[in-house]
């Protein structure tokens, strides 16, 4: 069963196997082969899947995978987590930002007490210390500190 | 030669540091066996940031300890829950689970673990004798030959790993698209790179694997909630009966280990449909009022599924070791950690790295040995490691999946690249797009890419001519009228 979804990624392998072929024509031979002859065959494909989608897609236009409402609510909790611990990694490094998205999710999503979810945030600070300062593994100390002069 | 690499492997592999490595191994994949939703795929992929400086004997030690004991160890929730802890333990469901709520788990059990250990086993045989059997044949390919192989190993994994083999191609060509960013590996032209002096050296494989394996099974298991619900299950008495029953279906074991051996030896097949065909023919096996029984608690329908699965371990690492080709997603993991750890699979594993591939074998039998022992042990306090809520679990992953990614390339844009690939991954999950083709096209593409410009620039396009490329092509030809004819007869 083809559904829109599937089409917009069909359209966005064709884009990047399109893109391929293009930038191989400024290149020699030995440099444009394999990415040309790469983006040759993918193209092929997706022109060809994308032809079998757009049979059905009208039919199946309203027919998403099967997900009810609360595995829907579910996935949408996991992607702001998910964002979450990415940013405050981004934003704070890994030893700060782990350790209080760690605690933040433990304490509302988990919903466990407050000692249970500082000892689990400590575990997890406990273990980026050691790979630090004991194992001194470089690990990333955060956007917002590198403003700091 | 080859006793020499026996020897020198047996030497290696009795030392602390593997031993050690087995037995974490043999813990971790316990865990991620009993726990459903945690896959072996996934347990690898966690542990690639923390082999870079470990010796290859002790890597692959825990690794395919982990392989064997999640191979065990998924029996449990397949029988308390009606939940495979891992895909391939989806066909001891069937009869299982109603084992279980007959109250004959402990007899089924024990079956199962038993013969778990004696697939496991015949598994690693299978291996260990292959091994110097392949040599020459592994040495009679040159680069028209491993050319032709990597694609046919590409075409195989994408048309049999996912009910959409179209879908899967194209996420091979995807994967051989990703591995030609970087420098140009003949004239060093960036490619693909837009500028960024971070892509020149290539996409590195861990932040990939993360992003489209883990974080994909992060968000399932928020979706799933609770790992398992409660169910009553009378544990039953039957220690005993479960060894009688393996010993009176000795040859289902043995047979059943050998579909599993050849399932998990041709790439796109691996354990899950061995242990489904091991299935079919226990059921074929049997007549009447017996058949009737299957799906009902009848043993042999665990018996047999469980030694296939454990049994394909094995013979998963055949062509991966004798080839470089990775039969299904474990396997395709497993070949990122051997690049991780500088070793490229082939012949070099069959010459100079004999004794690692022995040691392997070696690893596999204590593995699956020592993974029953400890089932048998634990069966009752490990069938509440189910109930966790799988909440507790998702920092942990993400930790793990952040801190891993980082190592691997430490740059903050490795970060943003993981939660892209992540993405990516989650969409191709959702769309039931095969995942394995994109990793294994992936890591292949530089491989496939080499060889292609050798046997250009040594026999033009006239390399297709040879032999071995010639059979190979006839293969490919013969694997797409299957599928296309299958999938039209389904139509």
């Amino acid at each position: 069963m083809s559904t829109p979804r599937e089409l917009a990624l069909t359209a966005g392998a064709a884009v990047v196997f399109g893109g391929a072929i293009v930038a191989g024509i400024d290149w020699e031979l030995p440099t444009a082969m394999f990415p040309m002859t790469i983006g040759a065959v993918g193209l092929a494909l997706t022109l060809w899947s994308g032809a079998a989608d757009m049979r059905t897609w009208r039919e199946n236009r309203d027919a998403a995978a099967p997900m009810s409402e609360e595995d829907r609510a579910r996935a949408r909790g996991s992607f702001i987590w998910i964002g979450v611990f990415f940013g405050a990694v981004l934003l704070i490094g890994f030893q700060w930002g782990l350790s209080l998205a760690a605690l933040a999710f433990y304490r509302l999503e988990a919903r466990l007490g407050w000692i249970a979810a500082m000892l689990s945030a400590a575990a997890c600070g406990a273990f980026l210390y050691i790979a630090a300062h004991v194992l001194t593994i470089p690990l990333y100390t955060g956007f917002i500190p590198d403003l700091i002069p | 030669m080859a006793l020499d690499a026996l020897y020198e492997a047996i030497r290696i592999t009795f030392t602390l540091p593997v031993l050690g490595g087995m037995l974490l191994g043999l813990l971790i994949g316990l865990v991620f066996g009993a726990v459903p939703g945690l896959t072996t795929v996934l347990g690898i992929v966690l542990l690639l940031p923390f082999i870079w400086t470990m010796s290859p004997f002790v890597a692959f030690a825990i690794m395919l300890s982990l392989v064997s004991a999640v191979h065990t160890s998924n029996t449990f929730p397949a029988f308390f829950f009606n939940v495979p802890g891992s895909p391939s333990a989806a066909a001891t469901i069937l009869d299982g689970y109603p084992m279980a709520r007959n109250g004959d788990a402990a007899r089924g059990l024990t079956a199962a673990f038993i013969v778990s250990a004696v697939g496991g086993v015949i598994g690693a045989l299978v291996l260990f004798i292959a091994l110097p059997v392949l040599q020459p044949v592994v040495l009679a390919f040159a680069a028209p030959e491993r050319f032709m192989l990597v694609v046919l190993g590409i075409l195989m994994i994408s048309f049999l790993s996912g009910s959409k083999p179209l879908k899967g191609l194209m996420a091979g060509a995807f994967g051989l698209w990703l591995g030609t960013v970087g420098q140009d590996p003949q004239l060093g032209v960036p490619r693909f790179t837009f500028g960024e002096d971070y892509l020149l050296d290539g996409l590195n494989t861990v932040p990939l694997v993360m992003g489209v394996f883990a974080l994909p099974e992060v968000v399932a298991l928020a979706i799933r909630g609770r790992i398992a619900e409660r169910t009553h299950v009378d544990m039953g008495e039957g220690f005993w009966p479960g060894v009688r029953a393996c010993i009176a279906n000795r040859w289902l074991v043995v047979r059943s280990a050998l579909v599993g051996v050849i399932g998990g030896a041709i790439p796109g097949i691996g354990g899950t449909a061995a242990a489904f065909y091991a299935y079919g023919m226990a059921m074929q096996g049997n007549k009447g009022a017996h058949r009737d029984k299957f799906g009902k608690g009848e043993i042999k329908g665990v018996i047999a599924p469980e030694s296939a699965n454990n049994a394909s371990a094995g013979g998963e690492l055949v062509p991966l070791l004798a080839f470089g080709v990775p039969g299904g997603a474990t396997t395709a993991v497993l070949l990122a950690a051997f690049l991780i750890l500088g070793i490229n699979p082939g012949p070099a594993m069959l010459g100079e790295k004999l004794s690692l591939s022995f040691s392997m074998v070696i690893v596999l039998v204590l593995a699956n040995l020592l993974a029953t022992a400890a089932c048998i042990a634990v069966t009752r306090p490990a069938a509440r490691i189910a109930f966790l809520r799988s909440n507790l679990l998702i920092p942990v992953l993400l930790l793990f999946v952040l801190f891993g990614s980082y190592v691997a390339y430490p740059h903050p844009y490795t970060l943003v690249l993981t939660l892209a690939f992540g993405a990516l991954g989650y969409v191709m999950m959702r769309l039931d797009w095969a995942r394995p083709p994109m990793l294994v096209g992936f890591i292949l593409g530089p491989l496939a890419e080499n060889n292609l410009a050798i046997s250009m620039a040594s026999h033009g396009i006239w390399f297709l001519l040879r032999p071995i490329p010639l059979v190979l092509l006839a293969l490919m030809a013969l694997i797409i009228v299957v599928v296309v004819r299958r999938r039209a007869g389904r139509a």
